[in-house]
């Protein structure tokens, strides 16, 4: 067993370096050439990765992306989103259809209400329409924007979370 | 070794396209109406420790896969007008794989699973900020894999326990000697699980609640 030196030196601009050789390997396409780790870019379906290989022939490319999106990165600033912000949709029941009108959503945007019945976290949302968090993150504002959801920011804990808090986690993870 | 075989298992079964979702939260059970809360802890460690079969043992819900991209610094190429074509050649894509436990009708955690390496960390700025704190898993067998990842967690001021993995054919070790090697002091719980196990790891979980227990009723010296 290696043992960790006590103070192991920093890899501050090694790491740099390492996002560098990942976009490019990234920018190659199927990540040739890249000879270190596995690039965390789409890789050659494998027989056990079928059913994933399968979804992602389904996801969105980038030009759908950039128009759901309007080519915007993340959501504006006044809203922050954290991937386990709580969305649920202000219910519009039959208003689906004037709402889809009036503020011009797009078949995404109507997932999103769907999805957000119950609430849901803007992580699962974004994994269940199969989008980049910051797009999903993305439609989520727009929706609050316009009126159509709210949503419940996570408990920021800080550095000292509260004590109470964590006894009720604590008797949540004994009943499971 | 493949980084959809080893770290991301089929997420949503691969049955809901987009858009095409029927609601109610897609699969597994949905959340209750009440649930105002929501917390997250991460998962870290190297690729192929087990982070997503811990996940996936707990979880209410088959672990599902959200993306991220990660764009190149800021925007030097206002010559093409400064408009950027999404996931042009300076982006790469991450992914992650989560997990949920709905502790009680109004509060729900959430386990996000984060690979250890360096250019990923990109992603810790929304996940270990705002986290209750973190599980480092670690593989007895390749033990210095999870070095980095202590070192930053330390660095970050974080909560985190670890929690060696023991795969079948690997050696097992006391938790004080994994605590020696790895350099830590004996306020940082360490011990040894099954990720396939859901008791060995809510286990874990339930050692993480009690540390930060620990903490929030005798914080540390500022």
């Amino acid at each position: 067993m290696i043992r960790r030196p006590s103070h192991s030196a920093p890899g501050g601009i090694g790491s740099a370096l390492e996002i560098d050789n990942a976009l490019d390997a990234a920018s190659s396409g199927s990540g040739a050439g890249w000879t270190g780790d596995p690039v965390p870019a789409r890789v050659p379906a494998r027989a056990q990765d079928e059913p994933r290989a399968a979804a992602a022939e389904e996801e969105p490319g980038p030009e759908r992306l950039y128009v759901i999106t309007g080519g915007r990165g993340g959501p504006s600033d006044r809203t922050r989103l954290d991937l386990v912000t709580l969305v649920v949709a202000v219910a519009v029941g039959d208003a689906m259809g004037p709402a889809r009108r009036r503020f011009g959503l797009f078949p995404e945007h109507t997932a999103i209400l769907r999805l957000c019945r119950r609430p849901l976290s803007a992580a699962e949302l974004s994994a269940h329409l199969r989008l980049p968090f910051s797009a999903t993150a993305v439609l989520i504002d727009d929706l609050l924007c316009a009126g159509l959801v709210t949503v419940c920011p996570p408990r920021r804990t800080a550095l000292l979370p509260d004590p109470d808090l964590i006894r009720e986690v604590l008797h949540g993870l004994q009943r499971l | 070794m493949g980084f959809n075989g080893s770290e991301t298992l089929a997420g949503g079964g691969g049955a809901a396209g987009s858009g095409a979702v029927a609601g109610g939260g897609g699969e597994g059970p949905a959340l209750d109406a009440s649930a105002m809360t929501a917390l997250k802890i991460a998962v870290v460690g190297p690729i192929g420790v087990g982070k997503t079969t811990l996940v996936g043992s707990v979880s209410e819900i088959s672990p599902l896969t959200t993306e991220e991209t990660m764009t190149e610094g800021a925007d030097a190429s206002d010559a093409d007008g400064g408009r950027r074509f999404p996931a042009s050649k300076t982006t790469t894509t991450v992914a992650m794989d989560f997990g949920r436990i709905s502790l009680n009708e109004r509060l729900v955690l959430y386990l996000f699973g984060t690979p250890g390496q360096e250019r990923f960390w990109f992603l810790w700025d929304g996940l270990v900020d705002g986290a209750l704190g973190a599980v480092v898993l670690v593989d007895v067998r390749r033990l210095e894999d999870s070095f980095d990842v202590l070192e930053r967690l330390e660095r970050r001021g974080a909560a985190f326990i670890v929690a060696a993995n023991g795969f079948p054919d690997a050696p097992v070790y006391p938790p004080e000697v994994l605590r020696e090697a790895l350099d830590l002091p004996g306020s940082v719980p360490v011990l040894n699980f099954d990720a396939r196990s859901r008791n060995s790891c809510r286990d874990v979980l339930i050692a993480l609640a009690r540390y930060l227990l620990t903490l929030a009723a005798s914080p540390p010296a500022a």
